[in-house]
């Protein structure tokens, strides 16, 4: 999977005005920009490929529903990664409740390291395990910035929190990580 | 990519098409808040205008407490809109700050108040249920959008204003009475609004 993200075009904007109005291309447009990087994100968020898949659906489905809740001039790519992260949170919270949905291990399933930083499969097995073993709050912190390449500033948007918040969630949850992995001989 | 996952991306960019055909003109969220708040005020109005109809309230003790029932209306309206903007946090963290304070107020203001042959249960009941339509509304409404806990709280406390309204008009015990049977009844419905909105479905998941 090409994990690479487009940056954050003057486009979005435009883009997003024309969707609001009902424009399909645009919507498209904006589809096929960010629908990738959101699969991968909800995969490490939930730790289940299938489950990440019916979130990705629960995303766009969110995005057109709620394109009136948009305003001018907020951060697009940033507004989608909001609903995926809420939509990821509500899954989870739903699966707390049914524990049959969830993986008991801690260990990411292998689909789930595909394009992940390091190049060799057992480090990046052991930083996708590394990552799952984060506080929530941590791991989608760490996830958006290191991995999403998400600014800080659309990591409080994406989650809600201030600026501040945000970096220091994903400090701590760099430091939590390098813990992790210092063990092992794996870079953070 | 997987081919399970191409079909999953096809599957899911269907059916967002299906709804943006099926609805291409969205409603702005203004209009949802809008809503909410003006269910809000709406049903503290009439249950004011059936208190001075049914003569459990008259002119006076509308005069006498004006000031009381101008914050809950305006906590009411507030609370309403700030329940559903996408932003105004600031909005919302006023209304967590205003919403005990109101009660506190609402309870001393009322002093050792005057005897009454009701039983004390009927202001109890008489406050949740009136509460409740308004609840309802906010309830959908809040279903356009994430959950949050100071939504919930948000859209609680304004939906309870109405009952808190008609205590203020047709209740006339003291201070110990409002603090377990209007306060109660009030924080009962700020309780149902948290459940009930923290287990439903969001229709969607933007902010």
């Amino acid at each position: 999977m090409n994990l690479s993200e487009p940056s954050q075009s003057p486009g979005d904007d435009d883009l997003m005005q024309r969707f609001c109005r009902g424009d399909e291309a645009a919507f498209d447009m904006l589809y096929q920009r960010y629908t990738a990087p959101i699969l991968a994100y909800l995969t490490r968020m939930v730790r289940d490929p299938a489950l990440a898949e019916d979130l990705l659906q629960t995303t766009f489905l969110s995005f057109v529903r709620a394109r009136g809740r948009y305003e001018a001039g907020t951060n697009v790519r940033a507004w989608i990664y909001a609903i995926a992260t809420n939509a990821g949170r509500d899954a989870m919270r739903r699966a707390r409740a049914r524990p049959d949905r969830l993986t008991d291990t801690g260990l990411a399933p292998a689909a789930i390291a595909e394009g992940a930083g390091p190049r060799d499969p057992a480090a990046a097995r052991a930083v996708e395990s590394a990552l799952m073993r984060l506080p929530l709050e941590q791991r989608e912190a760490v996830v958006l910035s290191k991995l999403q390449e998400l600014s800080f500033e659309e990591i409080a948007t994406a989650l809600g929190i201030s600026v501040a918040a945000a970096k220091v969630r994903a400090h701590r949850g760099y430091q939590r990580l390098r813990d992790l992995l210092a063990p092992l001989g794996v870079e953070a | 990519m997987s081919e399970r996952q191409t079909d999953a991306l096809a599957r899911a960019r269907a059916v967002a098409l299906d709804e943006l055909r099926a609805a291409p003109a969205p409603t702005p969220w203004r209009a949802h808040a809008r809503r909410v708040a003006g269910a809000f005020v709406a049903t503290g109005a009439v249950a004011a205008v059936a208190a001075v109809v049914t003569a459990l309230a008259d002119w006076g003790g509308i005069a006498a407490r004006a000031w009381l029932l101008a914050q809950l209306l305006a906590l009411a309206a507030v609370a309403g809109y700030a329940a559903l903007a996408p932003r105004l946090h600031a909005a919302r963290a006023a209304v967590l700050v205003a919403a005990p304070l109101l009660m506190a107020e609402l309870v001393l203001a009322r002093g050792a108040g005057l005897p009454s042959q009701t039983p004390e249960w009927v202001c109890s009941v008489s406050h949740f249920a009136l509460g409740l339509l308004p609840l309802g509304v906010a309830l959908w409404a809040l279903r356009q959008c994430a959950w949050r806990w100071t939504r919930a709280l948000a859209a609680g406390a304004g939906a309870g204003t109405a009952g808190a309204l008609l205590g203020e008009l047709a209740c006339h015990r003291g201070g110990t009475h409002v603090l377990v049977h209007h306060v109660g009844a009030w924080l009962a419905i700020v309780a149902l609004c948290v459940l009930v909105s923290r287990r439903a479905r969001p229709r969607t998941f933007a902010p």
